[in-house]
Parts: structure tokens; C-alpha cells; sequence
């Protein structure tokens, strides 16, 4: 055994914290090296130092006044448990389960209503979203056929849905939505798409029973590289003052 | 460093393993099963039974009085509140005191703040030095408690874990395998932490005296 295992092992040593067999042959270096000795010795001096200390003395008002504290706040701690236990008192605690089942299941039941009553209004282009934004009070009806040919979807299906879903057409989205529209009928990667997606543009009278306006009106409809998605773009027409503007500007 | 590490888990192997469990049970066992009940007097006794010891740890695991008392009563509370879960074939002391050094570490990590040590001066200008008697001289006062900073702040040199075994095996006298089970590790590493412990105390003391 060599000065430096002996080095690694003596703060074990001096306290008895080793096995015997292995204590003993620490023994042995240490009693033929000085250097060791000398190290085993402030090892013991460093712990009777660490030992000779005692924590300072706390008189028996301390102690008093810490078992005081602890019993009042044991006290507390009892009658409000008690309150608890006493309101729980009637239930058992199959019942107790039971509630707790049936109120966890109609927080769930009403947190999925809610997301997908959200998710249904954000992804869906829906009529409602299709006002103008100019004059809010002309609703429109949706009386048109969809306008992408057969062959476009066919095509248009097999392509990558790599096309970011259209949210609504609301107000203030407007021009980012035609953007968009923009942007997907020039990097369509099946350009016969995006000419048909132009030429599918047609006016279409606005429904005669709309409310208070019966304004003619254009309807345009770009059918995207997803089926699923279809913008629905309303203007008025041009036999209107506003012609040659969209409605939305 | 690795190897120490190894060597120590080689040891552990082969350490004859001191055989806590075929120790008596407690004296305090009926005045347990008692509190357990819901006997606050057999609780207060408990109290009055353990409380010098808890500080003592407290205070070792917090160096500082107020925090020590602080934690004594937050101990003292949980052990009321657990003490339905206790195990009447366990020992008592090594729940205690698993209780004792987790509620140190969390009060030392609610504190945030590296450790407060408070001085002699400190603490006599508080009033808080301890009483000393008539026949008793202030300067061995004085000496008495600079001693305990410097022990207290070597203390302070090491980690959470080397603090809580060294309080638990130098201080407190557990053989190390009850150290483990206190602290819920391996012998080994309770070991290597005892080990680390020490060297770095001794470190520190040398350094205090101008050995390095």
C-alpha cells in the first residue's frame, strides 16, 4: 500500500470507518511512515477539534417558548382538520370518489365543448366571416356551387398539404388572407392548379332577398392545393358605384 | 475524484454492516403509539424528549439560531402531521431525523441566501450570546464562541449532502449504514460523502492556521 492510497483512505481511517482487514494494513503503513503518521495525526486533531464544539446553549426559556409555539400550532392545525373532516363527515369515501369522478368528468366534458366550439369557428370559412368589412350590414347568403373543377381537386389532392390554413376572412385579416391566396397561387407546385384557381373566378349575383341591400355583388372563389380549403372572396360588382374597389378596402 | 470514489465503493462491499435492526425498541414506543392516537400529551412529551437534539442538528445544518429554532418548530409540526404514517415496528429516531435534515434543506433552500453565520459580536450585541455564569470569565466566552464560528463555518464549506452525514456520523454518532437510511443513499455514497467531508474540514482548519 502506497503513501497515496493510504492519503485517500485516512479519513475513514481515523474514525473506524474502514474493515478491519483493510484498517489494519493502513495501520501498518502508518506505522512505518512518518509522513502518514504525521497525516493521521491531523486528521485526529481536525476531528476532535470539529467535536469539541457544542452547539450554543439554549436556555429553558427557549425550549418553552419552542414547545409552546409547536402546540399551538398543533392545536390549529387539529381544528381545522376537524372543520374539514366534519363537513366531510357525511360522505363516505366511495361517495366522496364518486363526486370528485363526476366533477373532474364535467370539467372535461365542458373544456372540450369549448375548444372545439373554438377550433369549428377558427378553421372554418365560414359565411359569417365572409362580410365585408366596409359595410357590415350586407350579409350575404352563400348561394353558389363551388367553383374548382374535378380535375383541379384530383390534382390538387395528390399535392403536398403543405397550404397554411386559411382562418376566417374577418375584417381586419383581409388583405393578409389575399396575401396569402396571392402567394399560394404562384408557388402552387402544380401550376395548371393556380391558372384554374384564376379562371375560376365568376361572377355570381348576389342572393335578392338579402336583407336591407340588394346590391349585386362578386362572388370569388379560389379553391387552394387543399381541397379543404376554399376562400371565398365577396366584392361589389361592377354595375355598383364602388366597382372597380373590393369591398373590403 | 473518480478513483477515490471507486475505492470507497470497493470498501463498502466488504464493510461489515452494523445490525440496526436487532436494536430494542424504543422506551418512548407506548408514549408513540399514544401521540399516534391523537394524545397531545404523549406528543408534548415527545417534544420534550427530542427537542435538544433537534436543535442541536438544526442548528448544526442552519448555523444560525433564529433559523434553528425556526426549523425546530416546522420539524416538531410535520412530525405531528406524519406521525400517523409512522410505522410502529420502526425505529423512531432515524424518522425523526430524516425529517430533521429535510426540513433543514428545505428551510436553507426557502432562505435562498447563501448561509448567515452570526458572530460573537453579533450575537452579543443581540443579547443572544449564550448565559454565562457567574464564576465563568467572558473571554473564555468569547474564545468559546469563536471556536464554534470557525467549526460552523467549516461546516459551511461543505455541500447539503456532505453537511447533512458529517452532522449525522460525527455529530450525532449513527454508524454509517444509518446515515443511509437516514439520507435514503447507498453506504458508499454516504461514504464518500463522510470522506470528502472530513478531508475538506481538515483543509479548512489547516488554512486557518497557516499550516498551508
Amino acid at each position: 500500500m502506497n503513501c497515496r492510497r493510504v492519503e485517500r483512505l485516512m479519513p475513514l481511517y481515523i474514525e473506524g470507518d474502514l474493515r478491519s482487514r483493510l484498517a489494519g494494513r493502513v495501520k501498518m503503513h502508518v506505522d512505518n511512515c512518518s509522513r502518514c503518521c504525521a497525516l493521521a495525526g491531523e486528521y485526529e486533531e481536525s476531528q476532535s477539534w470539529l467535536r469539541s464544539t457544542e452547539p450554543p446553549e439554549f436556555d429553558d426559556a427557549f425550549f418553552n417558548e419552542l414547545k409552546r409555539v409547536v402546540l399551538t400550532r398543533v392545536e390549529v392545525a387539529d381544528a381545522r382538520t376537524s372543520v374539514l373532516a366534519s363537513q366531510a363527515a357525511p360522505w363516505n369515501r366511495r361517495q366522496l370518489l364518486a363526486l370528485a369522478a363526476a366533477v373532474s368528468v364535467m370539467f372535461g366534458s365542458a373544456a372540450f365543448y369549448l375548444y372545439q366550439a373554438r377550433m369549428s369557428g377558427s378553421s372554418v370559412i365560414s359565411q359569417q366571416g365572409a362580410q365585408t368589412p366596409t359595410d357590415e350590414s350586407d350579409k350575404l347568403r352563400d348561394g353558389s356551387a363551388s367553383v374548382g373543377t374535378e380535375e383541379a381537386l384530383r390534382a390538387s389532392s395528390k399535392a403536398p398539404r403543405r397550404v397554411r390554413r386559411v382562418v376566417g376572412l374577418r375584417g381586419q385579416n383581409f388583405h393578409h388572407q389575399q396575401q396569402i391566396v396571392g402567394e399560394r397561387m404562384n408557388s402552387s407546385p402544380h401550376p395548371q392548379v393556380a391558372e384554374r384557381m384564376n379562371s375560376s373566378l365568376r361572377e355570381a349575383d348576389s342572393p335578392a332577398d338579402t336583407e336591407d341591400d340588394s346590391r349585386p355583388m362578386l362572388r370569388i372563389e379560389f379553391q387552394t392545393s387543399d381541397p379543404n380549403i376554399r376562400i371565398i372572396w365577396f366584392a361589389p360588382s361592377q354595375t355598383d358605384s364602388h366597382q372597380s374597389k373590393p369591398a373590403t378596402d | 475524484m473518480p478513483g477515490e470514489v471507486a475505492e470507497i465503493a470497493l470498501m463498502a462491499d466488504s464493510f461489515g454492516a452494523r445490525d440496526s435492526s436487532s436494536r430494542p425498541r424504543s422506551s418512548l414506543a407506548p408514549v408513540i403509539d399514544r401521540a399516534k392516537a391523537g394524545d397531545h400529551a404523549a406528543f408534548e412529551q415527545i417534544v420534550d424528549c427530542y427537542q435538544r437534539r433537534v436543535i442541536a442538528i438544526a442548528w448544526r445544518m442552519l448555523r444560525n439560531r433564529e433559523d434553528a429554532r425556526d426549523a425546530a418548530q416546522e420539524i416538531f409540526l410535520r412530525v405531528y402531521k406524519y406521525l400517523k404514517r409512522f410505522r410502529s415496528d420502526r425505529e423512531f429516531e432515524p424518522w425523526l431525523y430524516r425529517i430533521v435534515i429535510n426540513v433543514c434543506h428545505d428551510h436553507a433552500r426557502k432562505r435562498g441566501a447563501p448561509d448567515r453565520f452570526v458572530s460573537f459580536e453579533a450575537e452579543q450585541d443581540s443579547g443572544k450570546l449564550e448565559t454565562i455564569s457567574a464564576g465563568d470569565d467572558l473571554e473564555a466566552a468569547a474564545i468559546r464562541s469563536q471556536e464554534r464560528s470557525m467549526v460552523a463555518e467549516a461546516v459551511g464549506t461543505l455541500s447539503k449532502k456532505e453537511r447533512a452525514a458529517i452532522v449525522l456520523r460525527d455529530f450525532e454518532g449513527l454508524s454509517t449504514e444509518e446515515v443511509a437510511r437516514v439520507l435514503g443513499s447507498s453506504q458508499t455514497t454516504v461514504r464518500s460523502q463522510i470522506s470528502s467531508a472530513r478531508a475538506k474540514i481538515k483543509r479548512y482548519r489547516d488554512r486557518a492556521l497557516g499550516r498551508t
